[in-house]
């Protein structure tokens, strides 16, 4: 990996050159954005524009985060929303996960039935919607989180078991042999060995799902329709298709609806990372 | 793998709960969409009769020009993007393995775009190509390279690339992620050996990087065309569809045809005609994954 | 260990020697009544993964405070044999008694057994206290008897100051201790070891070799030891199993396995440098029974077998396969001049190890190694008496390869 030989000097500038360019095609919308939330709207109606603000105008965020206006109370409503939603089913989808990903690797379940579960997430959700539409109404479940947590654990579920999965298949057997052979049953020795010998996976695991969850917009637009479900994708498409003129505003929802992602996967990175390319990167 | 005293029953023990989840909520759905597709079933408020009427959906949408040219629009988006993710994916990794100062920086900053919610991205690109005051206007503006402001989403010959731009911006990322991992087993032994033997960089790079890494990198291109082909929300805030249906996709088409028309039986024929493409798709997916990996 | 003072005849040698298992029968090496039943008793296990068999037929039975040692070539079935008493492998056919009791489905965790693996499989989550107290905490048994348990096997173990640690700041020693102390520490009806020693480097291989010796002898317990390395075998065996390729070679007490091997494949196997085998032919002169053995570098070598079986004189005038230890072959007389034969030999070629050498000369056409006292001055080419110690000489089948 490291490159012993000396790199000529044009080679260097044509290096750095790129970075410079990665960089900017990298921070640059995101930069963008943040400006955007912090300028008033005089300088963003500017032709061309003032990139840098004439002043800092942070009322945006004290509108966004203030439960007693409409804008705020959509917005708050919705991260909350978001937050609970996804946290469920990330809870759920790693108990389900867990369980299934051990019968896969130790209890030879087969695999055929691992890929179908894989190809269950492939599938375009159009193919499901209706159905689900259907049965979620005659339940009475339509626009409530529970209808949420209930498709977004079908949909984490299958990532789960194959992200823990792989790391089940690479623990030493002998491990859970020993502890079995200690008088310890199937789930004892799941609750008291596998799992916590595999805790950084199932981590990874867990914020990939989260972050999974927080980010789907198909079905939390169809199946929810005002407060009591919305989550921020759809709080954030309404914001922008509807009746605010200002681009601030949707610039600073846009901020704030990526701060939980961004410090995870920016504090996380290396777990994450791990977990994305582990299923493609592999002996 | 020993196999072991009970394993059968516990193996499907440990398999409920994950199975229940999914009997329910996909192949469940997926067989009465299925069921669906074969009728003139349509949403309504009242019940309705529901009758049985073969392959006539099948034969309508196949014959529905709006329906081919959306598939044809997704199938473009699919190629295009992935194609420019692969190509931006592993030169950023090629870069990103060499050695300079901040490396280690630069490598957590392009996990960036990959962090960012896709709607997020979404309304900030539309922000960005916003033709009154965006800011990809204003720049070009600046840099004297356009006279005008454009308007990108609007011109129906340029909507769907600028929308594959934001979709690229956001994705390559992981692509970039996959490349760089499976450059580092590259084993520089055999880098090294060629350029004793005089190979040149490009040499290097086709003959022994790029079939070391083809493995890994296949998985996540056909992964990547798996998600692309069923785009939906990036369209949904962009454009809805439009300027002149140009970026009008196949799942964007099917929502509407559930949605706005409320015939859920053709809409339904629709849906399953785009998950058996995906089935292609999902089966490049396996076996690219079974190369790579021996068994799934 | 060589050099045993009883010179058994050869008519109780036959008597004794166990045949390969090959029958449907048990054996049990020590056919004395008054011993207890059997704490582990396998009847006719077979094992096979798809159509490659494993394990054939295995027939074992385990008397309490027995030591157990299986051994043989790697790839054998060692462990898999190990599996299938612990539960850990389910059995193609036969039966596993534990007490009397049919065990073959029971739960592993329901048996009663316990293991200490090659790689240890500590828990590295838990502390060495933890890990020695799984199994009690499984079991349910209140925190203060746990501990002092803990602390006892410990204290045994000479593990007190390491409790607190977890396995990754173990050395390979201390974790082999910390895995028989998660063994030791329920007082199991029975310990499996699968090669533990295997993982350690040569002298903390002799150390923890006396310590499991010592440990067996003061706790008493009933032993399952897999192990490919004989001497190990040799030192700790009170029962010995040699396995090959799935199936039983022998079952015997140390003494037997070494001194009356079942057939050739044992012969070789067990000792080092190992039993010669050297062709040979049995001529009869009046009642006598002399046996011939060719050379290339001088007459023929010819010595009278004063105690010849039945068996053997059935050979009469056919070859046969002459089973003869390095120790055997020396310079110095035997001890007992009535079963002594001498012989000048040349000497192809000499390897000292210090305290011996070992000299290789030609007979019958094989390399055979005799074992000189190591202030010997002989060199390579000389000619040297060397006296044949015929007190522990084997027969074998050439066609059966069993022993005669
Ligand atoms: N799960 C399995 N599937 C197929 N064959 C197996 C399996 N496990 C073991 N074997 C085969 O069974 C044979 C015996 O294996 P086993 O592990 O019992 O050998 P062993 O005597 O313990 O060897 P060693 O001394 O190397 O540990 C080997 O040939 C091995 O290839
Ligand atoms: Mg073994």
């Amino acid at each position: 990996m490291h490159s012993t030989i000396k790199r000529p000097r044009y080679l260097s500038y044509l290096l750095y050159l790129s970075l410079i360019l990665l960089a900017f095609f990298v921070l640059a919308p995101v930069l963008w954005l943040l400006l955007m939330s912090l300028s008033s709207p005089t300088d963003l109606t500017k032709v061309p524009l003032q990139w840098i603000p004439s002043q800092w105008d942070f009322s945006r965020y004290a509108l966004l985060l203030d439960w007693q206006n409409g804008s705020g109370e959509r917005f708050l409503a919705a991260m909350l929303n978001s937050l609970i939603i996804a946290t469920s089913a990330t809870v759920i989808a790693l108990f389900a996960g867990v369980l299934a990903a051990y019968a896969f690797s130790r209890r030879n379940a087969s695999m055929l039935l691992m890929f179908a579960f894989l190809a269950t997430i492939m599938m375009p959700p159009i193919t499901y919607i209706l159905p689900l539409y259907s049965a979620f109404s005659e339940l009475g479940i339509l626009n409530t989180k529970v209808a949420l947590i209930i498709c977004y654990c079908a949909m984490l579920i299958p990532f789960a078991i194959w992200l823990m999965k792989t790391n089940i298949d690479v623990l030493p057997q002998e491990i859970e042999q020993a502890a079995m052979i200690e008088g310890a049953g199937t789930f004892y020795t799941l609750r008291k060995v596998v799992l916590p010998i595999i805790l950084p996976a199932i981590g990874a695991t867990a914020m990939l799902s989260f972050l999974t969850a927080w980010d789907e917009f198909f079905y939390a637009l169809i199946f929810s329709s005002d407060l009591s479900a919305k989550t921020i994708p759809v709080a954030i498409a309404d914001f922008s298709a509807g009746r605010v003129t200002d681009f601030g505003v949707i610039a600073s929802v846009g901020v704030l609806a990526s701060v939980p992602p961004v410090l995870i996967a920016l504090f996380f990175q290396r777990f994450i990372v791990s977990g994305l390319v582990g299923g493609s990167v592999k002996g | 793998m020993r196999s072991l005293i009970g394993a059968k029953q516990q193996k499907w023990l440990l398999l409920a709960p994950a199975l229940t989840v999914l009997a329910l909520i996909s192949f469940v759905p997926f067989v009465k969409t299925l069921w669906l597709s074969f009728s003139d079933s349509e949403i309504s408020a009242l019940p309705t009769v529901v009758s049985f009427i073969g392959l006539e959906n099948y034969i309508y949408a196949l014959t529905d020009p709006d329906f081919i040219s959306s598939l044809g629009r997704t199938l473009y988006f699919t190629f295009i993007s992935v194609g420019a993710e692969v190509i931006l994916g592993v030169a950023v990794a090629l870069l990103l393995n060499q050695q300079f100062k901040g490396r280690t920086l630069m490598r957590a900053l392009i996990i960036l775009p990959w962090a960012i919610p896709t709607i997020v991205n979404a309304v900030t690109w539309r922000l960005i190509y916003n033709p009154d005051y965006g800011a990809l206007n204003s720049l070009l503006m600046q840099l004297g390279i356009i006279g005008e402001y454009q308007s990108w989403l609007g011109d129906p010959d340029v909507a769907m690339n600028m929308v594959i731009l934001a979709d690229v911006w956001k994705n390559f990322p992981l692509v970039a992620y996959v490349a760089l991992a499976a450059l580092q087993t590259v084993p520089m032994d055999m880098l090294n050996a060629a350029r004793l033997e005089g190979a040149n960089a490009w040499r290097r790079f086709f003959k022994i990087t790029l079939p070391w890494i083809i493995g890994p990198l296949l998985v996540i291109i056909v992964l990547r065309s798996v998600e692309a082909f069923r785009v939906f929300d990036i369209i949904y805030v962009m454009t809805r569809g439009g300027p002149a249906n140009q970026t009008k996709t196949a799942s964007f088409y099917v929502y509407q045809e559930y949605f706005s028309y409320l015939r859920s039986g053709s809409g339904s024929s629709y849906a399953i005609i785009v998950a058996l493409i995906s089935i292609i798709l999902i089966y490049g997916y396996y076996r690219a994954a079974k190369r790579q990996n021996g068994s799934l | 260990m060589s050099e045993s003072n009883n010179s058994f005849t050869s008519n109780q040698v036959s008597d004794d020697t166990v045949r390969v298992a090959s029958a449907n029968q048990s054996i049990n090496p020590n056919n004395s009544a008054d011993r207890d039943d059997a704490i582990l008793s396998i009847r006719s296990l077979c094992k096979s993964y798809y159509d490659a068999s494993i394990l054939q037929d295995i027939n074992l039975d385990i008397n309490s405070g027995d030591f157990l040692v299986l051994v043989g070539p790697s790839g054998c079935g060692k462990s898999t044999l190990l599996s299938c008493i612990g539960g850990l492998t389910d059995v193609t056919s036969g039966e596993i008694f534990c007490k009397g009791k049919n065990i073959t489905q029971l739960d592993p965790a329901k048996r009663d057994i316990a293991m200490v693996f090659q790689s240890y499989a500590l828990f590295p989550n838990m502390t060495v206290s933890q890990n020695i107290g799984f199994g009690l905490e499984v079991r349910k048994v209140p925190a203060a008897e746990r501990e002092q348990k803990i602390q006892q096997v410990a204290e045994i173990l000479h593990l007190q100051p390491l409790l607190d640690r977890t396995p990754a700041q173990l050395s390979g020693g201390q974790r082999q201790r910390v895995a028989m102390g998660r063994a030791l520490v329920r007082d199991p009806t029975l310990f499996l070891f699968d090669e533990p020693l295997s993982n350690l480097d040569a002298k903390l291989r002799l150390t923890m070799r006396t310590e499991i010796k010592h440990l067996h002898q003061r706790l008493g317990g009933t032993m399952v030891y897999v192990t490919h390395d004989q001497v190990e075998a040799m030192t700790l065996a009170s029962k010995i199993v040699v396995l090959n390729q799935g199936v039983i070679q022998q079952f015997g007490t140390p003494e037997d396995v070494y001194k009356r091997p079942a057939n050739t494949f044992v012969a070789e196997f067990m000792g080092s440098p190992a039993m010669n085998l050297i062709q040979a032919k049995v001529l009869m002169e009046g009642g006598d029974v002399k046996i011939q053995i060719q050379r290339e570098d001088g007459p023929a070598i010819i010595f009278t077998e004063a105690a010849a079986t039945d068996a053997l004189r059935a050979f009469a005038n056919c070859t046969v396969i002459v089973g003869l230890r390095p120790e055997s072959i020396s310079d110095l007389p035997a001890r007992d001049p009535q079963r002594s034969h001498s012989v000048k030999c040349r000497i192809d070629y000499l390897e000292g190890i210090g305290s011996d050498v070992y000299a290789t000369l030609k007979l019958a056409g094989t390399d055979v190694v005799s074992r000189l006292h190591g202030d010997s001055t002989v060199r390579a080419g000389d000619t040297q008496q060397l006296h044949f110690d015929l007190s522990n000489i084997s027969y074998f089948d050439p066609s059966s390869q069993l022993r005669i």
